[in-house]
């Protein structure tokens, strides 16, 4: 299990990752997600040993990661941008990776390059953007290590592609227990392949936890109250948002499906319907909490 | 994997990646020493190869010499060393100038300290193999083109030893820059400031102290102090010195072995820079911030010093060194600002540095301007001061200093030359103790004077235009430290009086006259010479003592004002044993090398007690006179007129020779032999003006030709009529 106790990072007189706590468990995917400039790339960056935390841990296992090649081979990290040697061909960065990596899987990865109908023998600069992605996704899987870090792994990516990628993630999770982090704006992307979601805005996690408990534990509800009653008037519901369209109002709420069910009963709306909320909603609820105001950089 | 392993793993995937800088090492040390050896044993060896037991001629041996020398001190292999030291550090350390390949390299399951040391060694042992491959190969190259294998001796591979070395520590240095440093530009840049730094450094407190301080002189220990911190300052000029002392055959293994025990401390430093660098640095100009500022002020003053010194000496006011220093200051803090932050806008970041820096690069140029060191004005007291020498700027330029020495020539073989070691001067420091101490601090009070009008004028002494005389002083304090002053000082009566007493001292005299301190036991010969001959003195053991005695009490008895007055009659010289013995040494090979005329002194004829043995030695030194004159050639080469101006024009020049004996007696009082001038600067002379003077005197029965001598006409010692007509015009 990666563990982060007060994990902080700061450039100068920016505090690019501010005192971050999270435990990260394998055999899921841990979807890393945040307003730009939230501090993912920098987390990640913590995660694989490149930068030295100013504060705080980061363990695998209990073993700091800094400087500890035996934990860093327990990961492989992929960077928004993979550096690949100039004028080397994906065979050659093989050859590079099998030196460092000693669970490098070559045969796993001649098939995935063919696979993927990537000639192992070209130029990497000669490739597109979204191929040098799969190169360096084919790199990480093939790695063997236990986690995979992906930093906007999948962006660049043509749909099938995506889709190619998150299979063999599945596959891998089941054959050998990989624990893939990926850390992402585009949370459509992230909304089918999460178990788990670290919520980073500002350089601090403002949650991290299962997807499915974040969905179970908070609600889009529709509703048209009977006269005379407002919002204020639902008591027992933590309201996180509100919209009003003539009668009918909008709020997003914080909350058990039961509990919220419950508070709305014993209100005895006109009408009213709970609407699971994407991982999208979900986010921009979440970030408006804390002031990061959609509608202000809509308008 | 061992860490063995995986090092020379990555030691191997490193020099995959480097391909380029392995091409261009090879191609730069083979076109700098293997085709040029090449090339020249070919032309050797068609020339010379046929018969290899054929004497070798001086043009062969200096063909064998240049072939050896491109094995050995190689300039462009030299040049080409110091350019591969930047790119193998740059190469090698670049990575971590991108962000990329930082998050790249220090991502992987490898430890840091194995990065480091597989580039770190690549850049080393790279080019080491492939320029010892190339040393091999050009001996090897050498050898069989016919040189014997004693010509090409060991040098091929104590080069090899001492480039490496130092390529090492250039090498080491340029790493230093990168991981100081997050851009590549900034990093060469960087390289360059530690490559030149100290020299420039020194030479800038050298040049302030110079430019500011009339009165600084420099003396061999500062000088010794200079050179010192020019050397061990930087690794470049380091280099420079260790070819120098290899070039000319100094096999420098105690400074070898201390490079390369700097460099093995620089490359831990280094080391130690680079576990402490942090990934986050890539990009950035800097790698450590708090190094920014430090390493800006130490640019942006000694840049403001330079731009002052620069603008006053183009203009000597003090509005032109202020606008001069804030120039510097400025524009190096901008330029440093810029760099910093990659955007010009931010040229004027860090304003209170900005200001602060040039509030003092101010301050320093008015404390030189105004002297608020009190340097110049300076001047001992009398209970303060124990002795001291003075070096009196119409001084005794003539007398030889140094000693013998022996020396090797291309062909190894001995010979002895002349050592002429610091000079005047420094004889002097080391040898005058003067402790009647008025006239020599009345000389500097005037000096200091002098200074401080100067200084006030803002005038240089060159353009003063009043009669001034030199004046060097060193005072040993009573506290053991020395002092040292060089005066301008204005010859007014008082200065007179204190330069004649300074001159009869006798501690003055021993101090500047070497054969005061010869003791007649070392006495081997006694040569006299007058008018270009000399000729030995016979005397047995006892006479050359009491010849040597004469003498010594002549010249400690000889006053100022007596040599106002009069010029030698000839030269007198007092040959060591040593003197004799290597010119012996030397006559056959190396007579070249003049040492007999070493070490002559004027007589006077005021040396009574000289002259008297040397008669008595059988020799009469002659007055100029129509008895021993050719003729006289007077070349006007300037025609004066009566109202004192004068044309020089060829045309109007013209030659005349005297060879009846009437005339020749005429003008023989007037001959002043510039030889026995230039041994008499005292010596109060009315010059012709427009003239030269060459006197042929008559030829003697074992001279082979007569003997031409070059005079000046001194106008004192003729009539007016005289002068006039020979057309003779006194000039001041």
């Amino acid at each position: 299990m990666i563990e982060t106790r007060n994990l902080t990072k700061r450039f100068g007189d920016i505090t690019a990752v501010d005192h971050v706590s999270a435990d990260i468990r394998e055999g899921s995917v841990f979807g890393l997600i945040g307003t730009n400039g939230a501090g993912k790339s920098t987390f990640l960056r913590l995660l694989s040993g490149v930068l030295k935390p100013d504060e705080g841990s980061v363990t695998i296992d209990g073993q700091e990661v800094f400087e500890h090649t035996e934990v860093k081979s327990r990961f492989f990290y992929i960077s928004d941008d993979q550096y690949f040697f100039s004028n080397a061909t994906p065979e050659e960065m093989m050859i590079f990776y099998r030196t460092v990596y000693p669970r490098f899987d070559t045969r796993r990865f001649i098939h995935l390059m063919e696979s993927f109908e990537l000639n192992r023998r070209r130029k990497i600069n000669t490739f597109s953007k979204g191929m040098r992605k799969q190169v360096s996704v084919i790199c990480g899987v093939c790695a063997g290590t236990d986690y995979l870090f992906c930093d906007e792994t999948f962006d660049g990516l043509d749909p099938v592609m995506r889709q190619a990628v998150k299979s063999i993630f599945i596959g891998d999770m089941e054959e050998r227990n990989l624990t893939p982090i990926i850390a992402s704006h585009n949370l459509r992307e992230l909304e089918d392949i999460c178990d788990h979601v670290g919520l980073l805005h500002k350089g601090g996690i403002l949650l991290s936890r299962d997807l499915d408990d974040m969905k179970l534990n908070i609600h889009k509800l529709q509703c048209v109250l009977r006269p005379g009653m407002t919002a204020e008037d639902l008591t027992g519901l933590t309201i996180m948002k509100k919209e009003e369209r003539g009668s009918l109002l909008t709020l997003t709420v914080r909350g058990k499906r039961e509990e919220v069910e419950a508070a709305l009963a014993a209100s005895q709306p006109i009408f009213a319907e709970l609407i699971p909320l994407s991982l999208e909603e979900i986010f921009i609820s979440e970030t408006e909490v804390v002031g990061y105001d959609i509608k202000k950089l809509v308008l | 994997m061992t860490s063995r392993n995986l090092c020379f793993k990555l030691m191997k995937e490193d020099l995959k990646r480097r391909t380029w800088t392995l091409a261009i090492t090879i191609l730069g040390l083979l076109f700098s020493i293997l085709v040029p050896v090449a090339l020249k044993c070919s032309e050797y060896a068609e020339r010379y190869g046929a018969d290899p037991m054929a004497p070798v001629s001086s043009a062969q041996y200096r063909q064998i010499e240049n072939i050896i020398n491109l094995a050995g001190v190689n300039g462009f292999a030299i040049f080409i060393l110091i350019i591969l030291s930047l790119l193998w550090a740059a190469s090698g350390f670049q990575y971590l100038h991108n962000s990329r390949k930082v998050d790249f390299y220090h991502s992987i399951p490898v430890k840091r300290h194995l990065l480091f040391f597989s580039r770190y060694a690549n850049g080393i042992l790279v080019p080491a193999a492939v320029y010892l491959l190339f040393q091999v190969c050009a001996a090897a190259l050498i050898l069989r083109s016919g040189i014997p294998a004693y010509e090409l001796g060991d040098i091929w591979w104590r080069a090899w030893v001492m480039n490496m070395v130092y390529y090492s520590m250039l090498y080491t240095t340029a790493a230093a820059a990168m991981m100081l440093t997050g851009n590549l530009v900034v990093g060469i840049l960087g390289t360059g400031v530690f490559y030149g730094y100290g020299p420039m450094a020194a030479a800038l407190v050298f040049g302030y102290l110079d430019n500011w301080f009339e009165t600084f002189y420099m003396t061999r220990e500062a000088n010794d102090l200079l050179y010192r911190i020019v050397q061990y300052s930087s690794p470049f000029a380091n280099y420079m010195y260790a070819v120098t002392d290899l070039g000319e055959g100094l096999w420098n293994f105690p400074q070898a072995a201390g490079a390369a025990a700097v460099t093995a401390a620089l490359a831990m430093a280094v080391y130690g820079l680079y576990r402490i660098r942090p990934s986050e640095a890539a990009g950035k100009a800097m790698a450590f911030p708090r190094t920014c500022m430090p390493i800006k002020v130490l640019l942006v003053i000694p840049a403001a010093e330079v731009f002052g010194m620069f603008f006053y000496l183009l203009r000597p006011t003090t509005v032109w060194l202020l606008f001069g220093t804030v120039c510097g200051a400025v524009l190096m803090h901008c330029v440093m600002e810029i760099i910093y932050h990659f955007d010009f806008r931010k040229l004027f970041a860090h304003r209170i540095c900005l200001g602060l820096c040039t509030a003092f690069a101010v301050l320093l140029s008015l404390a030189g301007r105004y002297d608020w060191y009190g340097y110049d004005s300076w001047v001992p007291d009398a209970a303060d001061v124990e002795s001291a020498s003075v070096q009196l700027g119409y001084g005794d330029d003539w007398v030889t200093y140094g000693s013998l020495e022996k020396r090797k020539d291309y062909n190894g073989e001995e010979y002895y030359g002349w050592d002429y070691g610091w000079g005047q001067t420094e004889y002097i420091f080391d040898h005058m103790q003067i402790t009647d101490l008025y006239p020599v601090l009345e000389l500097a009070e005037n000096g200091a004077a002098a200074a401080r009008r100067m200084r006030s004028q803002a005038e240089f002494y060159e353009e003063s235009g009043y009669d001034g005389m030199r004046y060097v002083v060193q005072y040993r304090m009573t506290n053991g430290s020395r002092k040292t002053r060089t005066y301008v000082v204005v010859m007014d009566e008082a200065a007179q009086e204190a330069l004649a007493s300074v001159h009869d001292n006798l501690e003055y005299k021993t101090g500047i006259y070497p054969l005061l301190q010869q003791e007649s036991g070392d006495l081997a010969s006694v040569y006299f010479q007058q008018y270009n001959r000399s000729k030995p003195v016979k005397l047995d053991r006892d006479g050359m003592e009491h010849l040597l005695q004469a003498y010594q009490a002549d010249l400690m008895e000889q006053t100022l004002e007596s040599r106002r007055k009069e010029l030698p009659l000839g030269t007198i010289q007092f040959r060591t044993v040593q003197m004799e013995e290597a010119m012996k040494w030397n006559q056959a090979e190396h007579p070249y090398e003049g040492l007999e005329d070493r070490c002559y002194y004027p007589v006077y004829p005021s040396f009574a007690r000289t002259l008297e043995a040397l008669e008595e030695a059988g020799i009469s030194p002659k007055l100029m006179n129509e008895d021993i004159i050719e003729s006289v050639a007077v070349y006007h080469y300037a025609v004066y007129g009566e109202d004192g101006t004068y044309d020089d024009s060829s045309d109007t020049a013209w030659n005349a020779v005297y060879k009846e004996p009437a005339m020749i007696r005429e003008l023989a009082p007037a001959l002043c032999s510039t030889a026995y001038l230039s041994m008499n600067p005292y010596y109060e002379i009315v010059r012709s003006g427009g003239t030269d003077v060459t006197v042929t005197m008559k030829q003697e029965a074992d001279e082979a030709e007569p003997r031409v001598i070059s005079c000046e006409l001194d106008l004192n010692r003729i009539s007016e009529e005289t002068a006039e007509t020979y057309q003779l015009h006194p000039v001041s």
